[in-house]
């Protein structure tokens, strides 16, 4: 079991808006999961702040990055200080 | 002598019965009597061979601005449409101070992607304060019907002030909203909209967006004395918050003895168990007593992009991605490199991306004198002579990376899935946002689509049912009365259609908006007449030069 809710799967959607979307899939610690969809600029912020170049890629990776992602944070915070 | 008589047509009368053949007449903006008409018309129409049912109503709109330089809400009056209801997700135009103009017009053009100029007064004369002040506006020049709401973000704007988008609400604010929303109910309103979703011009969260549960508990019993509607955008996009949502709504319906909708719930094969999830909460709560109304849309959700903003659409394709995620000189520099560009094609899949990207249509694509808008990459490409990728690349360097392209039906656009949501009992269809969203999708025609796809190509909706959804479900929903059935007595909203052939057009660009704002439109198909209050109001030889369209409540 995780020590906290991780990524394990990012889908791109479609959003209400006209513009693209990801349905990020994060596990909890005790085992359930739910989706958090977040817009195009978020999206591309949690790309960014994972450092990594394809969906797949974001599994793995702590909530808190799509916190950070969703609050438009300044993305210099340190990987190790978001669990990853 | 009957004003006008309609004959022969397929009657379609909105209660979803069995339609049949017969006429139908009008008198004094009424209908006079529906079946064997034996009374002459002063004006007589042939309608074989074609459906004729009430005026369609489209609960889910923002033509709050544009009905003020264009009554008839064009293009929706020619799809049928002959009530909207304006002044949803807690925005509408009135009450409104005039010192709180620039707050909220900021909230419009951020939702409705309008320009400045169509609401700094060139437009129209700001001659209101009040709502009932806004209403006597509208009355001037109105070719179709309203039925308006009053936004909950605008009552706290009037009340809190600068403070509306910043702080819950002492007790004497709240009941001063509540006393507000009274007097704008008494004036018109069908009423209150609210959201927990939307921002303003400067994406901060809208005033709604800042009342406590309490303070909506207020507004709601306000409503309850008038047995009038309360809409709430949710959280739409987590399904979790948007069954706390219907909790919520159910509650304040059972309270306050309301209905309650909210919008929008829509489909997507990536989140498939978000619309029965929600729908199982709103079974659960229709059995308690409760009325709170789920609005879909009926059409598929668009997505679109350029390369000068860094999407998502290019999430799934590193090197594509990796490259149009650059800074705009580097990713010029990249794109204008042949050997950069041929490992881009090489990339994008099979046959030069064709299965990626040969379906996306171009859109927006300034100067556009090869009349390339409206054609698919792939029908581009093969007139060039090269892949669809190399096309997506050369088209967008051509016009400085601002051409558009859009990528059709990714979302809500599974007809299993939504054809049997959409006929559900529960389920209010709506949810089109008419005048909204302006800039980057058409949000008109949803009705021909209902028919098109639902009643004549998958058959999950007989005829006589969507039409019903659309009128009597709608006008019940709302408590509109005498609206929504082709009966004796009831206002002679109708409309004309073949129901072989009923269809919304392809989207278009068109310049229009005050200020030379471009939007996107769709143009009907099929619908033959449009009358509201029982005079033309459109037809094929285009609109009528008429101010028949009332404030309905």
């Amino acid at each position: 079991m995780s020590a906290e809710p991780r990524i394990v799967a990012a889908l791109p959607g479609a959003g209400h808006d006209g513009l693209p979307e990801l349905i990020v899939r994060i596990r909890f610690e005790n085992g359930a999961e739910r989706d958090v969809i977040i817009d195009n600029d978020a999206g591309l912020r949690l790309l960014a702040g994972c450092g990594v170049d394809r969906l797949e890629a974001l599994a793995g990776h702590s909530w808190r990055q799509v916190r950070q992602a969703l609050l438009n944070l300044d993305a210099t915070v340190s990987a190790a200080s978001l669990g990853d | 002598m009957y004003d006008t008589v309609i004959r022969n047509g397929l009657i379609v009368d909105g209660s979803g019965l069995p339609a049949f053949k017969g006429d139908l007449a009008m008198v004094a903006g009424r209908i006079a009597a529906v079946g064997a008409v034996r009374g002459t018309g002063a004006v007589e129409l042939d309608a074989k061979g074609r459906a004729v049912a009430p005026g369609f109503i489209d609960p889910h709109t923002h033509f709050d601005a544009q009905l003020l330089w264009d009554g008839a809400a064009r293009p929706a009056l020619e799809h049928g449409i002959t009530t909207v209801v304006p002044g949803n997700c807690s925005l509408s135009l009135a009450p409104l101070r005039r010192s709180d103009r620039e707050a909220l017009c900021g909230m419009f053009r951020q939702i409705e992607e309008l320009p400045k100029e169509s609401l700094d007064g060139s437009a129209f004369s700001w001659t209101w304060e009040s709502f009932d002040g806004y209403l006597d506006a509208l009355r001037r020049s109105l070719r179709i019907n309203v039925a308006p709401l009053v936004g909950h973000s605008v009552i706290r704007l009037w009340v809190m002030g600068a403070a509306a988008n910043q702080r819950a609400a002492t007790a004497e604010e709240q009941t001063a909203m509540q006393a507000l929303l009274r007097s704008c109910l008494e004036a018109g309103a069908v009423g209150l909209s609210t959201s927990y979703v939307d921002v303003d011009a400067n994406l901060h969260p809208v005033p709604s967006r800042f009342a406590h549960s309490d303070e909506l508990d207020g507004l709601a019993g306000v409503l309850g004395e008038f047995g009038r509607v309360l809409q709430v955008v949710p959280e739409f996009y987590n399904t979790d918050i948007t069954i706390a949502r219907v909790d919520q709504l159910a509650e304040l319906s059972l309270r306050h003895n309301i209905t309650t909708t909210f919008s929008p719930l829509f489909d997507s094969a990536n989140t498939p168990d978000n619309v029965s999830r929600v729908m199982a909460r709103v079974r659960e709560q229709v059995r308690r007593g409760a009325r709170v109304w789920p609005q879909v849309q009926t059409r598929p959700i668009d997505i679109s992009f350029s390369l000068d903003l860094p999407s998502l659409f290019f999430a799934g394709n590193p090197p594509w991605f990796n490259a149009l995620r650059l800074a705009r000189p580097e990713r010029l520099r990249l794109l204008k490199d042949p050997a950069h560009q041929a490992r881009l094609v090489a990339a994008a899949g099979a046959n030069g991306g064709d299965g990626w990207l040969g379906g996306l249509i171009v859109r927006q694509l300034p100067g556009d004198n090869e009349g390339l808008e409206g054609r698919t990459l792939r029908e581009i490409a093969r007139e060039r002579g090269q892949s669809a990728a190399a096309a997506l690349i050369d088209l967008s360097l051509e016009h400085d990376l601002k051409v558009h392209f859009l990528a059709a039906d990714r979302g809500h656009e599974v007809p299993d899935r939504v054809g049997p949501l959409l006929a559900d009992p529960l389920v209010h269809i709506g949810a089109s946002d008419g005048g909204a969203h302006i800039c980057s999708f058409s949000t008109y025609g949803d009705t021909g689509y209902l028919f098109s796809k639902f009643v004549r190509e998958t058959g999950q909706l007989t005829l006589e049912q969507a039409v019903k959804k659309i009128t009597l479900d709608t006008a019940s929903i709302w408590g509109l009365s005498n609206r929504g059935l082709l009966r004796a007595g009831y206002a002679a909203d109708v409309v004309v259609f073949d129901p072989d052939s009923i269809d919304r057009g392809p989207e278009r660009a068109v310049n229009d908006v005050p200020g030379g704002g471009m939007r996107y439109v769709r143009d009907s198909v099929g619908v033959e007449a449009v009358y509201v209050n029982g005079t033309l109001a459109w037809d094929r030889s285009g609109y009528q030069d008429t101010s028949v369209g009332e404030i309905v409540t």
